[in-house]
């Protein structure tokens, strides 16, 4: 689809220009801290928009203002994101960091988190492609409702998502309480964090793939069984292998989303900790000094982690090509 | 062999309606309608990507209607080609022998083999994006024939192409169609490519079939209007009044005289209309005789010859059209008539000629009245 290829088309050369403004901002930042980055920024975006000004009025005559105040607008919103965390990661000690890094109590608490995000995404994965599939594909009554109840995780709050998974699966709840009898508990155990990171981030798989089996021609998957395949045969055949960018960023974005929840996984199960509610408590009983290399450390953890999933997505990205 | 019975299917914004075909075995039926006739959603029910709501279909005899596509065993090429883009052009043509487990070395032969017929040998390892649109039909084709289908369907499979690919790959598959006994069904608004390929045409407008028959057959004697219409016919009279203010699009000339209504009416009774309304007659050019109004004077009594005065001669490679001006009839008539009555001296602009009607009117049923009552049986072509 050309909307697709042209939006590629500026992607890299966006990213490199934002690469070259923003990696001597930060490392700026890093060295002398966060007002001179601030100057910096200024410093780099003044000649910039300056440039610009001039290109355009050589080239049109009449040069479009709309441009530089929508980059104005931008460069507002990139020092507004980056300000935090930049001033999270420079005015932390890197030895309390590292430090950090080294308690047990996190470490466990880390891979709990990874793990509990990890089987959620799983579950998600399993029980969210069919739904998206049915959703690209089939035509029927009460769709719209279907596709609200698949949002639904998105819009309710998500202490008020927690409170009513402890309801249903609690002990008293209405599977909770059957299930109990088997010995089986979900709240306060690894599959309750896993029950509420499933809920508050199942809608990113749901309409990611939806989205990429739409953009899937139906009328290649009847090829393809006119060609001897079953209809399961050519979605792995066929509509996988040409969507599977959108599966593994609605993945992607299902385990970032999961991972970063602590309010519904707070209610469901506030034991075993995660590393959500293990620096929650450690902000609550000892104060923001001492929390602060814990969420440095986890802003490294969950960057690194990020950028890492991209370039696998990126990295994926030019097999799907639709032009055919 | 493929017989369609009765088979109607409603969508929220379509209909078929009723569609009944055969055609025996090796044998090409080209289904032709123009844009929105609901050809390509036939050919999908067919092939089993809808199920119809009512009515069957059966694939060499045997009733398919509830099967999936991959057990009908039928090849379906489209329009747009649809390979998959994420496969090598040789992967495309490989991947029906991959999924019916044939051995990896027979799979590369077969395809070889499949690339040099259609000249895409050079072509295998590219990616479908770096094609361009004949070179991915030929692929598309290839990826269906390799599979050695005996039912071949075609979505419009020639019409993007330029003239010169389009006749290379219909040389092909018509080669292979007599060479294995292929039964094709090909679908087009084109009806010089129908008219070209097809052992049976079929008319298909607004979701029904409008007429069934060799193409001799059509388009001397096309059942409905909308078919009528469709395969060309030259001349379209209608026999009625038009009421205050309405239009007539089908027409091509209406009759004003109302004895000479009346005897067209009758004639056309007489040819064979089986219950069913029409309003509009068709007169076959090939069927018109005009004779010098010396002879004709000769015959003045019988009602089916009129006078007329010749407004123009075409020629048109083989045979003249002559226009002709009748009193009574607003819009000129068109008579198709052998070379030879040029020399014979009468036939010249600006004469008077007697036009004999007698074998060359038919009746044409109306769009809405049921096709069903007009249509012979379909025709069994071997």
């Amino acid at each position: 689809m050309d909307y697709r290829r042209s939006s590629r088309d500026w992607r890299r050369p966006t990213i490199v220009s934002l690469l070259l403004v923003l990696a001597p901002c930060i490392a700026v930042g890093v060295i002398l801290g966060v007002n001179a980055m601030v100057a910096v920024l200024a410093a780099i975006a003044i000649p910039l928009a300056a440039v610009l000004w001039f290109q355009r009025g050589l080239r049109r005559r009449r040069m479009d203002r709309s441009v530089l105040v929508l980059t104005g607008i931008g460069m507002i919103l990139l020092i507004l994101l980056l300000l935090p965390l930049v001033d999270l990661l420079t005015t932390t000690d890197p030895a309390a960091i590292v430090h950090m890094a080294q308690d047990p109590t996190v470490q466990e608490a880390l891979y709990l988190s990874l793990s509990t995000a990890t089987s959620a995404t799983l579950l998600a994965v399993i029980l969210g492609i069919p739904m998206g599939y049915v959703l690209a594909r089939e035509e029927f009554t009460g769709k719209a409702l279907v596709e609200a109840i698949v949002d639904m995780p998105v819009v309710v709050p998500h202490l008020v998502a927690g409170i009513a998974l402890v309801f249903v699966f609690g002990r008293g709840g209405a599977v909770g309480g059957p299930l109990s009898h088997f010995n089986i508990l979900i709240t306060s155990t690894y599959w309750g964090i896993v029950l509420a990171m499933f809920f508050v981030s199942v809608p990113f798989v749901v309409n990611y793939a939806r989205e990429g089996f739409e953009r899937v021609d139906p009328r290649m998957e009847t090829v393809s069984r006119t060609l001897g395949t079953t209809r399961a045969g050519a979605m792995l055949r066929v509509t996988f292998p040409l969507s599977w960018t959108s599966l593994l960023t609605g993945a992607i974005m299902t385990w970032a989303r999961a991972i970063s929840e602590f309010d519904t996984v707070a209610l469901v199960a506030y034991y075993p900790r995660t590393i959500n509610t293990l620096f929650y408590e450690w902000f609550r009983f000892h104060g923001y000094t001492y929390s602060r290399p814990l969420a440095a450390f986890m802003l490294l953890v969950a960057l690194a982690i990020f950028i890492a999933l991209r370039a696998l997505a990126a990295w994926g990205r030019p097999v799907n090509d639709d032009r055919a | 062999m493929i017989a369609l019975e009765r088979l109607s299917r409603t969508w929220p914004e379509f209909q078929l309606q009723d569609v009944s075909l055969a055609v025996e075995q090796g044998s090409w039926l080209s289904i032709l309608g123009p844009t929105g006739a609901g050809k390509t959603l036939l050919l999908e029910l067919i092939v089993g990507a809808h199920s119809p709501d009512s009515g069957r279909v059966l694939l060499r005899g045997i009733d398919v209607t509830r099967l999936p596509p991959e057990r009908r065993k039928v090849a379906m090429v489209y329009q747009d080609a649809l390979l998959f883009p994420h496969l090598t052009a040789g992967g495309n043509m490989e991947f029906g022998l991959r999924v019916r487990k044939v051995p990896q070395d027979e799979r590369r032969a077969r395809v070889r083999a499949m690339g040099e017929l259609l000249r895409v040998s050079h072509l295998l390892h590219r990616r479908p994006a770096t094609l361009s649109g004949g070179e991915r039909q030929r692929i598309a084709l290839g990826r269906a024939l390799v599979t050695e289908p005996d039912i071949l369907l075609m979505d419009e499979a020639f019409s993007a192409l330029d003239r010169g690919t389009s006749e290379f790959i219909q040389k092909r598959v018509t080669e292979l169609q007599k060479e294995k006994g292929m039964t094709v069904v090909h679908v087009t608004h084109d009806i010089d490519e129908a008219r070209d390929l097809a052992d049976v045409l079929a008319v298909l407008v607004g979701g029904r079939l409008q007429g069934v028959g060799t193409p001799v057959q059509l388009l001397r004697r096309p059942p409905t209007l909308a078919a009528a219409q469709l395969l060309g016919s030259p001349n379209i009279l209608r026999l009625v009044e038009l009421a205050e203010g309405e239009a007539d699009p089908w027409a091509t000339a209406r009759v004003t005289d109302l004895q000479l209504q009346q005897h067209l009416r009758g004639r056309c009774l007489d040819a064979g209309l089986r219950g069913g309304s029409f309003s509009h007659a068709l007169v076959v050019a090939e069927e018109v005789h005009l004779a010098p109004l010396s002879r004709a004077e000769g015959v003045a009594v019988d009602p089916d010859v009129v006078v007329g005065k010749v407004r123009g001669i075409g020629d048109r490679g083989g045979y003249l059209r002559v226009k002709v001006a009748i009193p009574g009839i607003s819009g000129k008539l068109r008579v198709h008539v052998g070379v030879q009555s040029l020399q014979e001296g009468w036939l010249q602009v600006g004469a008077s000629v007697g036009v004999d009607l007698r074998d060359a009117i038919h009746p044409l049923a109306t769009a809405e009245s049921t096709v069903g009552s007009v249509i012979p049986p379909p025709p069994l072509v071997t």
